[in-house]
């Protein structure tokens, strides 16, 4: 990392949020000179929400960055005071890891990382508009994006589909704006080819803590005003969009014997292939509930509270209700639980997860108050709803990069999604993709079949939300094959053919890999209760120590457990991920079929008029794409198939 | 379907409806043995068939225990419509029967084509050129509306309700399933092992039920058999294509399906009849009509009802009236064909003189202009009394695909139900539930819509509340 200052960069990242973190690191490690933007250098890698990572979903998401070289899950291991590792009990197609940080710790972290990184400038400063120039449209990748090497864990790997031929596409000579650089604030000017927004909540970001309005995409630091007037002036179409907080407490001030103690797991199990083990302190969190006395502060002041007063009009996510939204919607349940989450060793800061909420201060006295154990609590930040503009994604590209400026890459909440977690997993795709954009190279693409973060961004781009997106297991179709634990053998040699696995990830990963396949092939000798090893192993009842005893019989070497576990795990879910194997070679055979970017869907009279509107919109890249799109039939899709074959053959 | 173009499929390919002749195609790699599996042939089925197709005739037998007369084409691939191996099979025109050959074909390996996939095909392998195209397209559309309503209809009623119903149910268990995965933070049960399987127990139970009591309309031969005797002048051959709808016109346009009507299935109160012509046979010596006959005059010993046709214009019937008698069949509905000719006041005479043979009941008609057709019906359904009643009335048909689709979401539940009779205190192995419950909700999907992830969050989110 680097402080001096170029007057050009191939790559400008504006943020350093998660998305930008991996956005700039990405990129970095691609050998593209790189600088990253931020208002405070000091404020890189910052947490503005609860200072956890992981969870359903989120924590396999984590996993995936990490097997391709990404930052997150590293700097989740040097600052983790709690891990916990959810869904044991339901099948480890569905186990995800969990974290809370230490909210000093992390940023600390992901700044000491991104100092490795040789080719990256962090710059101070306020980006305000964006610098294009009109290009016509010559080269035309289409994209499809470069399919990638899957294997269904350890046991049935299998190759590429062969690429449909791509249909060509027309150049019309249509003229199309590119991105020539950035102007700062303070009059500063960057020249650059691709720029990746990060912007997070502070996108005309408005706080509302009661009646009080505050500009800002967090407390005490200022919005991003001149982005959200460049990308309008550019032709965007731009939403918004509310997230919230919860008010948080100083420790000190909390009555912990009428709380219920939630310890972390005894073995913490580290997001990272790289860490062996969590060595720091692990801290225990607590638990409370809501009462009726809560319940009555907050119906008595609900017209004070933005969301019901009219003063927030945007959309929240709704697995994220505010507590006054909690209480209103389920009126007749008696509490609510209340996670207390320390925000680090040192910090004095207890997060109150549960209980996000936008009702003025006094009332959040109040009704704290009355939760027990926080009588006497005294609130060091309140509780506020943030509102922020997004770009509603039928405007993105499956590479990240807008349809509508070449080289212009948005990722994380700019998105439409919330979390750190999708957040930072877009900021590497389009890192990546920027990067591979410069060099005339097809855009890198994860398919629903190889990741979470190919489902999140296909969700995007065919579905755009409209209620801050989340990542859920529920959304995965695939979702016994994409599990946390083979992670990295789902992604690592997809990394390394992108150049973003280094050497040592790289190495261990193949000494791994080797010890994966010594397991199995060992396994493949024996047997156990009169059936061979691999057979047994299908069973539920299979347990890990019978399995290590039966390898110990066959081979005096030792193996780690983890990786004894991964072959059960895989030989767990084999019958499975055979029958999805089918599905997804069907899936894939429509995925490999490519739409032509100028396709023009109004001179198809056969398609519905709902269908042409939709596709029309979306502009899918894919015939798959156009297959989820909702109000998109499979007759629609023939009749299109159909018109986009006719064209082929002229 | 553009990702299968490998597999071979199957769908009834004459107008929907009831024609004299119906079509099932087949079209793919194993169009010729999956034919070859269901039926008895006559001939060989040689290696190339010269320029067009290869006729032979024979017997398609749907079920073990049922062979139908039956003439194949055989289409050897590249000089096929879909340059694929394709056959057709022409068979009687029963929508019922034809269903079943299509069932059979299935069974065998072949799957159901969807609207306009022949054509797709067709289309992909280079048998039509680009400026074709665009009509594909719009014939597709055309067909997949059509096809629509027709399933539409399909699933009106009892059924519809029933399977929609059983629908809602799983889409609302497996978002339990998938809530008590996505939501493990939750202080939230949100749905118990016991609570599963009893509640899975109870779906599996409906849709037994829903299969065990619904009329399969492949059991055809278990309609109520309608025989028409009589002259041939009496006009049966006019009454029959009356009854039988427009849709004979309709497949006799197909090329090469023109045949004569000798049997042809009807619609008769809430459900399916099957309308036998003794007379037209012997205008041709055809191997279909022929065969048809002998199917004809053996289904004569056990009709459920016979219809005398009788001209009042003409001279009295004597032939066929000792015929019924003779055969001493107990129920009889006269049929006064040609009222349309005579005078108000002779038919009515000539009426009370059929009355007095006390066969059955007279029922004036005109197969020319239509007039006492709905009557007739009437009476038919009226004469078949409990018969009719209890192979018709309330009960739900459902086609051969629906009840494969009943019997795979079936199996995907009892799957499910396996999985977590060893969980106690949670859902254990709830990704492989839902993966099960997936599969059934999908099976069911196909004939009722599908549910979407979306679907599901927004049910959990509806009634539970989920936030940290």
């Amino acid at each position: 990392m680097r402080w001096r200052m170029l007057q050009r960069f191939d790559i400008i990242v504006v943020g350093g949020g998660h998305a930008g973190i991996e956005a700039a690191w990405a990129a970095s490690r691609l050998g593209a000179s790189t600088a990253l933007i931020t208002m405070s250098a000091e404020a890189i890698g910052r947490m503005s929400c609860n200072p956890a990572i992981g969870g359903l979903g989120k924590g396999q998401m984590v996993r995936e960055i990490d097997a391709l070289g990404g930052l997150m899950a590293l700097a989740t291991d040097q600052a983790g005071i709690q891990f916990r590792m959810l869904n044991r009990s339901k099948g480890p197609a569905v186990w995800a890891s969990r974290a809370q940080c230490d909210r000093d710790a992390y940023p600390q972290a992901v700044q000491q990382l991104l100092r490795q990184a040789t080719s990256l400038d962090i710059i101070e400063g306020s980006v305000e508009t964006i610098e294009t120039a009109d290009q016509s449209r010559g080269r035309q990748p289409t994209d499809t994006g470069l399919r990638t090497q899957l294997c269904h864990g350890a046991s049935a790997p299998c190759s590429d589909p062969p690429l449909a031929p791509v249909l060509s596409v027309v150049g019309d000579g249509k003229l199309s704006r590119r991105v020539t650089g950035v102007t700062l604030a303070d009059g500063r000017r960057i020249k650059t080819d691709a720029v990746i927004l990060t912007t997070g909540t502070f996108l005309r970001g408005l706080m509302h803590c009661g009646q009080e309005q505050t500009d800002g995409g967090r407390v005490g630091e200022p919005a991003a005003v001149g982005i959200s007037a460049a990308l309008l002036s550019l032709g965007f179409e731009l939403g918004r969009l509310k997230t919230g907080t919860p008010p948080r407490i100083h420790r000190d001030s909390i009555d912990y014997t009428v709380c219920e103690i939630q310890p972390g797991d005894d073995v913490p199990i580290p997001f990272s292939h790289m860490t062996d083990a969590i060595l720091q302190r692990q801290v225990d969190c607590w638990v409370t509930w809501t009462n009726a006395g809560v319940h009555e502060h907050i119906v008595a002041n609900l017209h004070r509270a933005p969301m019901y007063s009219g003063q927030i009009q945007s959309r929240g996510p709704r697995y994220c209700p505010s507590i006054e939204d909690k209480v209103v919607r389920f009126a007749d349940k008696p509490n609510h639980q209340i996670f207390l989450e320390p925000e680090g060793y040192d910090n004095e800061r207890i997060y109150c997860n549960g209980i996000s909420t936008s009702l003025p201060k006094d009332v959040q006295d109040a009704f704290v108050h009355e939760v027990p154990g926080l009588e006497r609590a005294r609130i060091l930040q309140y509780g506020y709803a943030v509102e922020y503009d997004y770009v509603p994604t039928h405007q993105t590209k499956v590479s990240l990069e807008t349809k509508l400026v070449g080289g212009l890459f948005l990722a994380g909440q700019i998105n439409g999604t919330s979390g750190y977690e999708e957040a930072a997993a877009q900021g590497l795709i389009a890192g990546v993709n920027a990067v591979r954009s410069l060099r005339n190279e097809e855009p890198f693409v994860l398919g629903r079949d190889q990741a979470y973060i190919g489902v999140m961004i296909d969700d995007l781009v065919t579905r755009p939300p409209l209620e801050p997106y989340r990542m859920f297991t529920s959304r995965a179709e695939y979702r016994l094959l994409l599990r946390s634990d083979n992670a990295d053998q789902r992604l690592t040699p997809v990394g390394r053919r992108l150049g973003t696995v280094d050497d040592s990830r790289w190495a261990r990963f193949q000494v791994k890999s080797e010890a994966i396949a010594a397991i199995e092939s060992l396994a493949r000798r024996g047997a156990l209760d009169g059936v061979s090893l691999p057979l047994w192993m299908r069973r539920p009842d299979a347990d890990m120590a019978t399995f290590a005893d039966a390898l110990a019989g066959l081979s005096p070497r030792v193996f780690d457990a983890n990786d004894v576990m991964q072959v059960i795990t895989a030989a767990k879910y084999s019958g499975y991920v055979d029958r999805q194997a089918r599905q997804i070679e069907r899936f894939r055979r429509l995925e490999s079929m490519a739409i032509p970017e100028l396709t023009d869907y109004g001179t198809m009279a056969e398609l519905r008029f709902e269908a042409r509107e939709r596709l029309s919109r979306v502009a899918p890249a894919t015939l798959g794409q156009a297959a989820r799109i909702s109000g998109v039939t499979p007759a629609d899709i023939t009749v299109l198939w159909i018109y986009l074959t006719g064209r082929r053959r002229l | 379907m553009l990702d299968r173009l490998d597999t071979t499929i199957v769908a009834v390919s004459s107008a929907p409806g009831h024609g004299a002749v119906g079509i099932v195609r087949l079209s793919g790699p194993n169009a010729i043995a999956i034919v070859e599996g269901m039926s008895k042939l006559t001939g060989e089925i040689p290696l190339v068939c010269g320029s067009g197709s290869t006729r032979i005739s024979g017997e398609v037998r749907p079920a073990a225990d049922i062979g139908l007369p039956a003439v194949f084409y055989v289409f050897r691939t590249p000089r096929s419509y879909t340059r694929q191996d394709l056959v057709e099979i022409h068979s009687l025109g029963s929508p019922a029967v034809l269903e079943m050959i299509r069932g059979r074909a299935m069974a065998l390996g072949a799957v159901a084509a969807q609207p306009g996939e022949f054509t797709a095909r067709a289309f992909l392998n280079g048998a039509m050129d680009l400026s074709e195209a665009e009509a594909v397209a719009g014939v597709i559309r055309a067909q997949s509306d059509t096809q629509l309503r027709a399933s539409r209809r399909m699933m009106d009623g009892r059924l519809a309700h029933v399977i929609s119903g059983v629908r809602d149910e799983l889409a609302e268990l497996l978002a339990l399933v998938e809530a008590d995965i996505d939501f493990a933070e939750e202080p939230i049960e949100f749905i118990t092992p016991t609570d599963l399987r009893d509640r899975l127990a109870a779906i599996a139970e409906r849709l037994s039920r829903l299969s065990s009591e619904a009329k399969s309309t492949e059991r055809f031969d278990q309609l109520p058999r309608i025989l028409l005797l009589g002259r041939p002048n009496a006009g049966k051959s006019s009454l029959m294509n009356i009854l039988s709808g427009t849709s004979r016109a309709i497949c006799a346009a197909a090329a090469g399906t023109t045949r004569d009507i000798l049997s042809a299935p009807i619609r008769l109160g809430r459900g399916e009849a099957i309308l036998l012509d003794a007379a037209g046979v012997d205008q041709s010596d055809d191997e279909i009509i022929a065969q048809a006959r002998m199917l004809t005059l053996d289904a004569a010993q056990q009709v459920d009802l016979v219809c005398l046709v009788v001209d009042l214009s003409a001279a009295e019937d004597d032939a066929a009236l000792e015929l019924v008698r003779t055969l001493g069949l107990v129920r009889v509905v006269v049929a006064a064909n040609k009222c349309d000719l005579l005078s108000a006041t002779e038919v009515a005479h000539r009426i009370r003189r059929m009355e007095a043979w006390n066969v059955g009941p007279v029922q004036r008609v005109s197969a020319r202009t239509g007039a006492g057709i709905d009557s007739l019906r009437a009476a038919w359904l009226d004469a078949l009394g409990d018969d009719a009643g209890t192979t018709l009335g309330e009960a739900m048909l459902l086609s051969e695909r629906q009840r494969s689709v009943i019997a795979d979401a079936c199996e995907a539940i009892q799957r499910t139900m396996k999985l977590s009779e060893s969980a106690t205190e949670t859902v254990d192995y709830a990704d492989l539930a839902a993966f099960e419950l997936r599969e059934a909700l999908d099976a069911l999907g196909s004939v009722s819509g599908a549910v979407t992830t979306d679907d599901l969050l927004a049910r959990v989110f509806a009634n539970f509340c989920i936030g940290k």
